[in-house]
């Protein structure tokens, strides 16, 4: 991977209802459909309508690392916004700016500013051009796209088509409409910019590769698409932001597919549901947020107990209780992999892109298989709701576990099943189903021997806990990437050691190459699978740094916790737990302050 | 059909219940019922919540699974979507079913899953060593409650209608002849089939025994009640909520309430039901084209 072409990035900000995401959706499928990568980033308010929102588009003739980054063109709609938006003004690019907020006193100051720290300032008339042509004001968001269709020089066309798919069916006039406002914005740009020719901001490498079929998921979509590919065929849920959207998707694939989505009173409901479809036979699968994971903790304790395959999927929001359910958060790993009371198995696995949404799905119902346990997947609000644009190739089907099928004439043990019988015959063994003759046994939650007997004596006790504890032992290596390492190739001790998980990699994975750039020797980790530990590959890893350090967004430092509990080393932890996600920047800065602190140089 | 006996469903691990415990007579009843019916052992699950009652897919050699506190139907919910094919019965006590787990009673009538629900009822939680539950008379005096409960029963009868069950029916553990009969016809109702059976706990109750209810209980079929008719269903459950008082009435018994209506499962598309799906997810790329 390059990072020497810039990728482009724009940020359009203003309030929720401005149409601000809407704009930035457009203006992501529009660089898909002429052959770019490109992917957006929302932020939006914890309520329907007002509070700053924003969406953060890149566009790149290469696949991108980091959805978050320093913006190059920003585009403010709003006083709030763009005082928001331009607290650290020193970036040298252009931003535009809603010229009927420009004489608001804060905002004159602060564009003044912008101005003396080399960021060319632009005052677009947007609400009058969308009054004007439009005669509407609530149109203005379409306006900003013409600007910007016109700035980036992109294809005019493919705007004209996509704005008519999205509005069309909101009827002729409103259609009608957002090309009047479009095209005022489009020919606003040509007329006034003066010196803003086409390519400002960004170089938009010109790409070659059109051929590859892309698709456009966010990670919540790339999670259902990735339970269909791994042969789900019952979901249950609950509806909670930001995981919804899971099974909004799941539903409608599966309705097509075959399959059922069902919708539960609460969240215990529907764990229930999935571990009863589990028990029936099907690959399960219910999805939540924080709260319902609260909700689910003792029916994850039973499917630990009975050894029934199912996934739970986690989209984290910053808690606890009702905290903030759209804003980003790496809190729950402590919830995912010590919540609830007992100790029983459990797999926590997270993915680190979109596209790894899809994937780690595939991973999880297969661990679930395998193992016969539950399976937590730990993704997030920004990967929930950031889009991207992934090749359709990527997306091959993988290797796909089934449940174990019943053995030709197996009826057993001395003609009994031993559902629960020691870990080498079990592993051999196979999950029954109703309808099979032979094998009916019954699952229960009280400590149980071998044929599913209550018992309470010692040895009992002993035999069936090593068997439920012990029997992930081999994951680590039977997951495909279970933890990403990047050692350099000469083998000599890197200065730092940098760790991170789930939708943070994307900006750690940024950093690593800017660090290296700098001279600083980085040897990174990516784990997926958190739990149980990947202990191969993080003693590496450990042995190859002088320094370590975990980047997450929670406040304990939850893995490196995990980390420290296994290894006698000591960790240094970078976090945020402010709501939103790491920017490189802000990973670059810590890393290095780190560096100096511990020598004292740089 | 093949023959199958009482005996084809027990496991060989005893019963764990106290001796003389009115239960028993539940297991046999529901035991001689799925012989009657010729369902092979593998091709039901009885699945249960916790508690004394609950404890019976332990002692049924079918499929069973002895889940939660409170979250049998649930469970029973899920094996019913992915196993259309695959009876479900449902076994659990009056806490189970009527305080920890109402939620989820109120959903599953509702929504007329197809299944055989038996709520065992004694009137009080007896693996905790006795304290009130919804359905213990007020006053009643539990381990948590010495100055005795202070609210009234709940009628699950009328409840269960409320909640647009399309089967309501009561029995007594100690008529075997009755509960067979109702077991039956809630095991052949197609749709949200509830039954609750009068079973006292030997061991904390002793006032109230099977043999002093057997003369109290009285099917209300005799009346010549007409279970099509809901408001003659509500009206004939009113009557009993207090059994344990002491009081010589009439417990009125039987089917107090059914009707046809579609289940849920009856609404889902045929093809949901597949356990096994190996779907070509790339037929479902169109639809996220940029």
């Amino acid at each position: 991977m390059s990072l020497s072409i810039t990728p482009c990035r724009i940020k359009i900000s203003g309030e929720a209802g401005d149409g601000i995401i809407t704009t930035g959706d457009i203006l992501m499928r529009a660089a898909a459909r002429l052959g770019y990568y490109s992917t957006s980033v929302k932020t939006i308010p914890s309520n329907i309508r007002g509070g700053y929102s924003q969406s953060l588009v890149t566009i790149s003739a290469d696949e991108i690392v980091s959805p978050i980054d320093d913006c190059t063109i920003l585009f403010s709609l709003s006083a709030e916004a763009l005082l928001h938006d331009t607290k650290m003004p020193g970036r040298n690019i252009p931003v535009f700016v809603e010229a009927d907020i420009a004489g608001n006193p804060d905002v004159a100051d602060r564009l003044t500013d912008c101005a003396d720290h080399g960021n060319r300032v632009v005052a677009v008339p947007v609400v009058q051009l969308a009054r004007e042509t439009a005669g509407n004001c609530l149109i203005r968001s379409t306006v900003v796209m013409g600007v910007l269709c016109r700035l980036l020089g992109l294809d005019r066309d493919v705007f004209a088509t996509l704005l008519h798919d999205h509005f069309g069916s909101k009827g002729a006039e409103i259609d009608e409409l957002n090309q009047i406002a479009f095209n005022s914005g489009y020919l606003w740009s040509q007329q006034h910019a003066g010196g803003l020719e086409p390519g400002i901001g960004c170089q938009i490498t010109p790409h070659t590769d059109d051929a590859v079929d892309r698709v456009i998921l966010d990670g919540n979509q790339a999670v259902a698409l990735g339970a269909l590919a791994a042969g789900c065929s019952f979901y249950a849920s609950y509806p909670i932001t930001p995981a919804t959207s899971v099974g909004e998707t799941l539903a409608g694939l599966l309705r097509k597919a075959g399959g059922f989505a069902y919708q539960a009173e609460d969240e215990i409901a529907a764990l229930g549901a999935v571990i009863g479809a589990s028990f029936g036979g099907a690959k399960g699968m219910t999805a939540t947020s924080g709260p319902g994971l609260s909700l689910m903790q003792e029916f994850i304790g039973y499917a630990s107990m009975v050894e029934l395959p199912v996934v739970i999927v986690d989209v984290q929001r910053a808690g606890p209780s009702t905290g903030m359910p759209t804003k980003h958060s790496q809190d729950d790993l402590f919830a995912a992999v010590y919540g609830g009371h007992g100790e029983g198995p459990r797999i926590v696995i997270a993915p680190h892109s979109v596209a790894d949404c899809y994937h780690a799905t595939i991973d999880a119902f297969n661990a679930a298989e395998q193992y016969q346990c539950p399976v937590i997947l730990l993704s997030d609000s920004s990967l929930s709701s950031t889009r991207s644009v992934v090749p359709a190739d990527s997306l091959h089907p993988q290797l796909i576990v089934n449940r174990r099928a019943r053995p030709e004439n197996d009826v057993g043990l001395q003609g009994r099943f031993y559902r629960y019988a020691p870990i080498d015959e079990m592993m051999s063994g196979y999950l029954p189903m109703p309808g099979m003759g032979g094998v009916a046994y019954c699952a229960t939650g009280i400590e149980h021997n071998d044929d599913s007997t209550p018992a309470t004596a010692p040895d009992v006790r002993i035999a069936q806990m090593n068997r439920r504890m012990e029997k992930c032992a081999t994951i680590e290596h039977a997951i495909k990437n279970s933890a990403f390492l990047d050692i350099p190739d000469d083998e000599a001790q890197c200065d730092v050691g940098i760790c991170s998980w789930g939708f943070t990699v994307c900006a750690t994975r940024a950093v690593v190459e800017m660090l290296r750039q700098r001279g600083v020797s980085v040897a990174a980790i990516y784990p997926r699978l958190l739990y149980p530990l990947c202990s191969d590959a993080l003693s590496r890893w450990i042995a190859h740094c002088r320094r370590h350090v975990v980047v997450e967004a929670n406040y304990h430092g939850q893995y490196r916790t995990l980390i420290q509990s296994k290894f006698a080393v000591s960790v240094s932890s970078l976090t945020v737990f402010r709501g939103e996600p790491f920017s490189p920047a802000e990973i670059a800065e810590g890393v290095i302050r780190l560096l100096q602190m511990k020598d004292g140089i740089q | 059909m093949t023959a199958y006996s009482a005996g084809s469903y027990r496991a060989e691990r005893k019963p764990s219940w106290c001796k003389g415990c009115s239960y028993y007579g539940v297991l046999m009843a529901l035991t001689e019922v799925l012989a009657a019916h010729g369902v092979a052992p593998h091709e039901v699950s009885v699945i249960s919540g916790i508690g004394c009652s609950s404890r019976m897919p332990l002692f049924l050699n079918t499929y069973g699974c002895h889940t939660l506190h409170g979250r049998a139907l649930p469970v029973a919910i899920g094996s019913r979507l992915a196993r259309p094919d695959i009876p479900v019965v449902v076994v659990a006590g009056d806490e189970d079913f009527f305080s920890i787990g109402i939620g989820h009673f109120v959903h599953a009538a509702r929504k007329n899953f197809n299944m055989t629900v038996i709520c065992l009822d004694n009137r009080m939680y007896a693996m905790t060593k006795n304290q009130a539950s919804p359905t213990s008379a007020e006053g009643y005096r539990g381990s948590l409650t010495p100055y005795g409960k202070l609210s009234v029963p709940l009628n699950v009868l009328e409840f269960a209608l409320a909640c647009d069950a399309t089967f309501v029916s009561r029995s007594f553990a100690g008529s075997q002849e009755h509960m067979q009969s109702v077991f039956s016809r809630a095991f052949e109702h197609k749709g949200f089939a509830f039954v609750e059976v009068i079973a006292p706990c030997r061991t904390f109750e002793r006032q109230v025994t099977l043999a002093s209810l057997a003369p109290r209980c009285v099917d209300i079929g005799q009346h010549g009640h007409d279970p099509s008719d809901k408001e003659t269903a509500l009206t004939a459950t009113v009557d009993i909520a207090d059994t344990d008082s002491g009081k010589e009435r009439e417990i009125p018994i039987g089917v107090f309430y059914e009707c046809s209506k579609p289940t849920f499962e009856s609404k889902v598309a045929a093809t949901a039901f597949a356990p096994s799906l190996t779907p070509d997810v790339s037929s479902f790329f169109t639809e996220f084209s940029p």
